[in-house]
């Protein structure tokens, strides 16, 4: 039983932060057409910008959070006016070889610029609390909380703002918005920027828990997309899904069975989910 | 068009004969050989998967595909004894029929979703060599893959020599490029553009979109198959680290900066990003920084990729005569 | 770890990232420039040639081993070059990018083979070793490397093929007897493996079997994490479910040793972890926070005691802006190699110089006295055997806790 209960957990608190990580690659696709490939970069870089902030300055650690987010949206509006913009309304192939580009330079650079090593942010939270053989840790009980709020308030701020709203029209049919007077290549950098701030934050959550090293960022790259086309692209909702369905299976598979079953099984599972739904569990049908 | 067409075939007899002499050239230096097995079997890679392009959708399972072409050939060499010469048809064939029975779902999806599904597969296919050790010899991969001799009767041609692999894989290369041109010139090729350009249209135009779609997927791989035998039995070792996604994603970027419209395309683009790659090798830490460099400044600075430099050429030259 | 002494490092870190780049464009680009070419027209070069990972995920491993060889390359041109029969040679290092994969270091070693002409080049980590293998053994070019698995690629079917960094096996024989005299024989019952899912995984596995039936201890769990895993509450939760006495995560690098660690103190595991590969002291420190304590760290020298361990550092930190003990461990190789031309008065015979080489026994290095061990095991003095500094963590702290020569057995 309280084997259940630590795996529920675990995969609960994974599946938060997965989601996190996808939702901002969702809202880039669903805005902009595009994969962004070095979405795991910017969860990489957030990591590191947490990392000179609060390890290496010794600044406040939430403040670092806060900065991270900042310094990411700017890195990634930046990067869609001057690499992504140019391509907007071409073939997706040219922005995945730049995204793809992308990946290669800045995972490298970031060995040359932060070292090669292995480093870790000293977390903010410590201690917690065994109960009956289910062992509750505070750091990662206030992740999971960091990433339910957040994704809560961006769905609110899509639902209740101008801002928010604009990107959603931008996401059902950019030409008809831009007519109602929508500035869609605002909204375009915006929901870069967003997007990528999301997977900063996340970054620095899983940079505390876990470690940082400058070639993380493929392995985001891979989860999130995972999430993402099981829950369907563009879909906030479905990468909160798919996010929980991923994390329950590494949690569950993996202390049940074992972790490369846990692997194939993920990928057959998404496998599954396409044949019988091709547009993922909640996306829309993109043509 | 008349023109377009004769310089290009011009063109495409230039790269032979260069591709032939090429060795000479070089002073028979083994090291540029091995360059050159490396861009062929880059630009069959390639190759194979714009076919797949060419009906409008991309496959990230590419790698996987041309893995299960190199496990089949490197494990009848290894466990049965035969030789490559076998391994290459079955593999080719291995690969298609795989390919065959997982198109039939796959195809369901579309667009992105293809893209994303046809990963999973991939994935998938790796994960298969390293799961089932005792078969696939798991993360250690097949040693001693060798390659085959042919005896022509007057001469034995070993195809260990460096110089006589480049020319089987030279040989083998200008077979994929020239079925999949042809395919391409025929009415066949005709119907993957229009599938290309627009599916809906095509269907009501009485094309079977999802026949056409399984079987050029079908002969894409078995193609890519036939390039992991190649791939196999010059390495002399493959793993499932040999075919991971990387591999993929390397062959879509060759396609990409090579040009998406004609089979010319991943042929220049393969080419030119493997010699890049090549000369990189020396810059140590840069390389990769620069290799991502140089995908980016060619997607953004020559959009529409190596393959429209002849008629910006020509169309420079135009201007100046006037 | 005292809190000044770290920060005074890492700012060492920082001021060197300038440096860095700079070294970047030294070692990487134009290690041959180091030798001031012209004012040596006369003397002759022995060309040493790196197939290495310098980017990619291992590229920590490449780098520190690369570092190794160009620092020890410029001190003896430094001194006049290594004297071979009466003649000095200058030594010249190239490197090149294998990304740390097998294709990929296999064209790299034929780049240098069959290009450059080197006679002797070296290589880290499996993949790039089992490339490399192929290139070297029949051009006859002697490589030293640090690869701790496939066992089937060495000794006698490779005599030019030498592996310079002690695997967890070897690491074994020092870090055993010291668990046994720090927690005492019967705290040490039974154990559990934690590695990877691949062959390098696969391949400790086998070492931690054949050590642990050496020292008599009962074996209980056995889990491999995949590559792609970000959490590893999973796998310990299963480890920690059959009580092991103590855990051995080799080769986990330091990042998701000192995961694992974390997660297994949250749980209320309190056994000793050993660790052979995460040589990275302050990276568990800081990720495993209050929770780093019982661990052990076989290999890693983080306090430089002696003169010649403290030139090392300090030379390193100049020319390269970063010294990790790790590279320190790969340092002595290229003195060795001297050693052997030296001993064997050729530069181009590589056969004598790998017979030489098996004879050579440093005395003084950043590792201590080294040798080269493995007859038994191997058929042929192969296998790098060095003195070994454990650094323990204890309470947050870390410290240099023994060193020993391990004590092998008549076997090996």
């Amino acid at each position: 039983m309280t084997e259940l209960l630590q795996m529920a957990l675990t995969g609960f608190n994974l599946g938060l932060m997965y989601a996190l990580i996808a939702i901002g690659l969702t809202l880039i696709f669903g805005v902009m057409r595009i994969i962004q490939y070095a979405h795991g970069e910017m969860f990489m870089l957030g990591a590191f910008t947490l990392y000179y902030w609060n390890a290496e300055f010794g600044l406040n650690y939430w403040a670092g959070v806060g900065v991270s987010a900042v310094v990411i949206f700017c890195f990634g509006a930046i990067l869609q006016i001057v690499l992504f913009r140019p391509l907007h309304g071409k073939n997706i192939l040219y922005s995945l070889a730049v995204s793809l580009g992308l990946v290669l330079i800045i995972s490298s650079s970031g060995q040359i610029l932060f070292g090669t090593t292995v480093k870790g942010i000293p977390s903010a939270v410590t201690g917690g609390v065994l109960l009956g053989g289910t062992y509750l840790s505070y750091e990662r009980m206030v992740i999971s909380a960091v990433s339910a709020a957040l994704i809560i308030a961006l769905w609110f701020f899509l639902r209740r703002t101008t801002t928010g709203l604009a990107i959603r029209a931008v996401a059902e049919d950019p030409d008809t918005s831009a007519l109602q007077g929508v500035k869609t290549r605002r909204i375009h950098w915006i929901a870069f920027g967003l997007g990528s701030a999301m997977a900063a934050i996340a970054g620095c959550m899983m940079g505390t828990l876990l470690s940082i090293v400058p070639t993380m960022g493929f392995l985001a790259t891979i989860k999130a997309f995972m999430i993402v086309i099981m829950g369907g692209l563009g879909s906030v909702f479905g990468a909160l899904i798919g996010g929980l369905i991923l994390g329950m299976i590494d949690s569950v598979v993996t202390t049940t069975i074992s972790g490369d079953v846990a692997l194939i099984l993920s990928f057959v599972v998404i496998f599954l989910i396409l044949v019988f739904r091709p547009s993922g569990l909640f996306g829309q049908d993109w043509e | 068009m008349e023109q377009t067409d004769r310089s290009s075939r011009i063109a495409w007899a230039a790269l032979l004969l260069a591709s032939l002499i090429a060795p000479v050239v070089v002073g028979f230096d083994k090291y540029l050989i091995h360059v050159g097995i490396i861009i062929s079997l880059n630009v069959a890679l390639a190759t194979s998967l714009w076919m797949i392009w060419s009906l409008g959708f991309i496959s990230f399972a590419h790698a996987g595909f041309m893995g299960i072409g190199a496990y089949t050939s490197a494990l009848l060499f290894t466990k049965l004894g035969l030789s490559m010469w076998y391994g290459l048809w079955l593999g080719a064939a291995m690969s298609g029929a795989i390919a065959l029975v997982i198109a039939l779902p796959l195809m369901r999806t579309r667009a992105v979703y293809f893209f994303m599904a046809s990963w999973a597969v991939g994935e998938v296919i790796k994960r298969n060599f390293a799961y089932f050790r005792d078969f696939f010899g798991g993360w250690d991969g097949v040693f001693n893959i060798r390659a085959p001799k042919l005896d022509l009767g007057f001469v034995e041609v070993n195809f260990a020599d460096r110089l006589a692999y480049y020319y089987l894989a030279l040989f083998f290369v200008v077979l994929t490029v020239l079925v999949i041109h042809r395919i391409n010139n025929s009415r066949t090729g005709m119907i993957y553009w229009s599938i290309h350009e627009n599916e809906l249209l095509a269907q009501h135009a009485g094309i079977n979109v999802f026949r056409h779609k399984v079987i050029a997927f079908t002969i894409a791989c078995a193609l890519a198959g036939l390039t992991g035998a190649l791939y196999a039995h010059y390495q002399t070792y493959i793993s499932p680290k040999s075919f991971d996604i990387w591999k993929s994603e390397f062959a879509l970027v060759h396609v990409i900066v090579g040009g998406l419209t004609t089979v010319g395309g991943p042929v220049a683009g393969a080419i030119s990003l493997t010699v890049v790659d090549e000369l990189l090798r020396a810059t140590g830490y840069f390389r990769t920084v620069f290799f991502g460099a140089v995908l980016i400044a060619a997607v953004l600075l020559l959009p529409g990729g190596l393959e429209t430099i002849p008629g910006r050429l020509r169309s420079f030259f135009k201007r100046s005569d006037k | 770890m005292t809190n000044k002494k770290s920060n005074l490092s890492r700012r060492l870190t920082r001021r060197g990232l300038l440096k860095q780049g700079s070294m970047a464009i030294a070692g990487g680009l134009a290690a041959p420039a180091i030798l001031p070419k012209s004012a040596f027209a006369q003397t002759r070069t022995i060309k040493i040639g790196g197939a290495v990972p310098l980017s990619g995920p291992v590229a920590y491993w490449g780098q520190s081993t690369m570092q190794g060889f160009v620092d020890g390359a410029a001190v003896m041109n430094e001194a006049g070059g290594i004297m071979i029969d009466g003649e000095p040679y200058m030594l010249e290092v190239i490197n090149y990018d294998t990304k740390g994969e097998v294709a990929d270091s296999r064209a790299a070693t034929m780049r240098l083979v069959e290009q450059d002409e080197c006679k002797f080049v070296y290589s880290q980590a499996a993949a790039s070793t089992v490339g490399m293998l192929q290139v070297t053994e029949p051009a006859e070019v002697l490589s030293i490397v640090a690869c701790w698995g496939y066992l089937e690629l060495f000794g006698t079917d490779y005599p030019l093929h030498f592996r310079g960094e002690m695997s967890d096996y070897e690491q074994g024989f020092a870090y055993m007897p010291f668990m046994i005299e720090k927690y005492g024989k019967d705290a040490l019952k039974s154990a559990a493996f934690i590695g990877p899912d691949d062959q390098d995984g696969i391949d400790c596995h086998f070492s931690y079997e054949r050590l642990m039936k050496h020292y008599g201890v009962e074996q209980k769990a056995v889990e491999y994490y995949n590559w792609e895993d970000t959490d590893f509450y999973p796998i310990v939760a299963k480890t920690i479910r059959e009580k092991p006495d103590f855990i051995v995560t080799s080769p986990s690098p330091p990042g998701i040793t000192a995961s694992i660690i974390k997660a297994a103190r949250e749980m209320g595991y309190q056994g000793p972890i050993s660790s052979p590969a995460a040589s990275e002291t302050e990276t568990i420190l800081e990720v495993a926070g209050e929770h780093a304590s019982g661990v052990i760290l076989p290999v890693t020298n983080i306090n430089p005691s002696s003169p010649t361990q403290k030139a090392i550092e300090k030379r390193f930190l100049e020319r390269f802006g970063t010294f990790n003990a790790l590279a320190g461990n790969y340092s002595w190789w290229i003195y060795a190699l001297k050693a052997a031309l030296e001993m064997a008065g050729t530069a181009t015979d590589t056969k004598a110089v790998a017979e030489a080489l098996a004879q050579v026994e440093l005395e003084d290095t950043y590792v201590g006295r080294t040798k080269w061990a493995g007859k038994n095991a191997y058929g042929l003095n192969r296998q790098g055997v060095y003195d070994c500094f454990t650094t323990t963590i204890d309470d947050g702290k870390a410290e240099l806790a023994d060193v020993r020569f391990p004590d092998l057995p008549d076997t090996f």
